[in-house]
């Protein structure tokens, strides 16, 4: 464990030194974020002038939400984005050689070695948001829900890493499929609005097959005291579900590993 | 000039191969193209639970916006920033300088060719449209015979005027070392002002005016508006009119930035 924790201060420091060669790349990132955040918001304010609520959802309510997600997503991107972008192309270009024959777990290796900074600042600008909105509300937030809250974001990080790292798993199948870690700004794009608006199965197939609901409706919720508690221990076994069966997925995916044509 | 056209014939076929071949990866793009409506739908689907109206809109307009929009948006969208920014850094863009026609056209027909395949991707999922929404979506669609011609003269506008602003996006790259930030920063602004996240019909007067000065609105909001019949003939001929214009304007402009990227450019290697 202490090794491990050693690596990755390590792979962090490596990841700084480089990401300082290119300080105009951060400026720029930064302020395509500050854009994407005042958009979000302008959009949820402009809908919110011709309707009182959406699905029970009021226009404070909504923009807890649009923070909780660019929380969610500045973690997930800024800690495993880059490496899952790389890794299809790892085990397409039979590079994954290079990380099983090295001394530590090939799924650690491969979803932590470049740590990226520019989304650091989505997590920033999801915070003022926040702030923005918390003050919006009727009711002040308690000290457990805050908590609560804490502990929901954390899952729903590693819920969307989780699922993330399974579906580029695929290309062990699907050969050239460059792409496929695309789908995950998709998955990132449902969890946009309160999983309520959707009906019937749809909405439950967001809650259990694909756990868009957990990302941020249900971290929320909890938040503003709204949550039954069923829904905070389901969202937690989830996570541990969800955590298992990816390194599961990853171990059988590696046996279809045909490495680089030698 | 046949001789021309013969290339661009087979320049239009080797990338259609592709796109063929590499289907599973087209889909992903499409796929990432048609969240953004659908959640709309569902979102604006729930909000009319509780008014009749929203602005102009019924409930039925705004899931025929948002499908209208989709279909716009996959097909008319070319990509080209992506690759030319790529082949400027790598240095790869020497290789397309040599070849005898222009490096911008043979973009723009691969990018032709990679749309096409979309029409495989969009017709099931009207279909399905079709059934889960029924009569209500047809109902709100109004192209009206005299403005046919202009929109399908608005709709060539649109993607040629998307491929200039985008390919000179791209084409920054000269200067500037990683564009993908701007890139992204363009995308996000400029969805947002033409109309893919809420009609722009919608937004305060104010915004909806000021974006009567940009290019954006053209790209889908105007032939969405067509195709709803919400334009008469001399409105319809003035916004094709603008869009021409804009399209004039992007088109110089690409050329020129083009021109003055390659007396910067140095490539290494071969």
């Amino acid at each position: 464990m202490q090794r491990y924790v050693r690596l990755y201060r390590a792979f962090a420091k490596n990841s700084i030194l480089d990401s300082l060669e290119y300080r105009l790349s951060f400026t720029i990132w930064s302020v395509a974020t500050v854009l994407f955040a005042v958009v979000y918001v302008l959009s949820v304010q402009f809908i919110f002038a011709h309707v009182q609520s959406v699905a029970g959802w009021r226009m404070e309510q909504m923009l807890v939400l649009a923070a909780t997600v660019m929380i969610v997503d500045g973690i997930v991107e800024s800690i495993f984005g880059e490496n899952m972008n790389a890794l299809s192309g790892l085990i397409n270009r039979g590079e994954l050689d290079f990380v099983l024959s090295k001394p530590v777990s090939s799924r650690f290796y491969v979803s932590t070695r470049r740590f990226d900074w520019d989304p650091l600042v989505q997590v920033v600008t999801g915070c003022a948001v926040l702030w923005y909105a918390i003050g919006m509300l009727a009711q002040p937030i308690e000290w457990h829900s805050a908590l609560l809250y804490v502990g929901l974001i954390l899952c729903a990080s590693l819920m969307a890493y989780s699922l993330w790292f399974m579906v580029v798993s695929v290309t062990f199948w699907a050969g050239r499929l460059n792409n496929v870690a695309h789908l995950y700004y998709n998955f990132i794009e449902i969890a946009r609005v309160p999983t309520d608006v959707f009906r019937g199965s749809l909405r439950i197939g967001l809650m259990f097959v694909l756990p868009v609901a957990f990302i941020a409706t249900v971290p929320s919720q909890a938040l503003m005291g709204i949550l039954s508690p069923v829904f905070a221990l389901t969202a937690f076994a989830m996570t541990a579900a969800i955590l298992i069966l990816s390194h599961l997925f990853w171990r059988l995916a590696l046996t279809k590993y045909s490495s680089a044509s030698s | 000039m046949p001789k021309l056209l013969r290339k661009v014939r087979v320049l239009f076929l080797a990338s259609w191969q592709d796109s063929l071949m590499y289907r599973a990866e087209s889909l992903v793009w499409f796929v990432g193209d048609a969240v953004l409506p659908l959640v709309m739908i569902a979102l604006w689907t729930a909000a009319y639970r509780t008014v009749e109206r929203v602005g102009d809109y019924t409930v039925h307009d705004m899931v025929n916006y948002y499908v209208l929009f989709l279909v716009l948006s996959t097909l008319l969208t070319p990509h080209p920033e992506w690759n030319t920014s790529g082949l400027i850094r790598s240095g790869q863009f020497s290789k397309y300088l040599v070849r005898p026609f222009p490096y911008l056209l043979e973009q723009l027909t691969g990018e032709v060719a990679w749309r096409g395949v979309r029409v495989f991707f969009l017709a099931p999922m009207l279909l399905l449209f079709f059934l889960i929404f029924g009569q209500g979506l047809v109902g709100s669609f109004g192209l009206r015979w005299e403005t046919a011609p202009i929109l399908l003269l608005s709709a060539v506008f649109s993607f040629l005027l998307s491929y200039c602003l985008k390919a000179t996006l791209g084409l920054l790259a000269f200067w500037v070392g990683q564009v993908d930030g701007i890139i992204e920063a363009y995308l996000v602004v400029m969805m947002f002002l033409a109309g893919s996240i809420i009609p722009l019909d919608l937004m305060p007067s104010a915004v909806e005016r000021a974006t009567e000065f940009l290019p954006f609105r053209y790209l889908y909001f105007f032939p969405v508006q067509l195709l709803q019949g919400r334009l008469d003939f001399l409105a319809a001929l003035g916004g094709l009119a603008v869009q021409a214009a804009w399209l004039l304007a992007a088109f110089l402009l690409m050329r020129r930035v083009l021109a003055a990227g390659l007396r910067r450019y140095g490539a290494y290697g071969g």
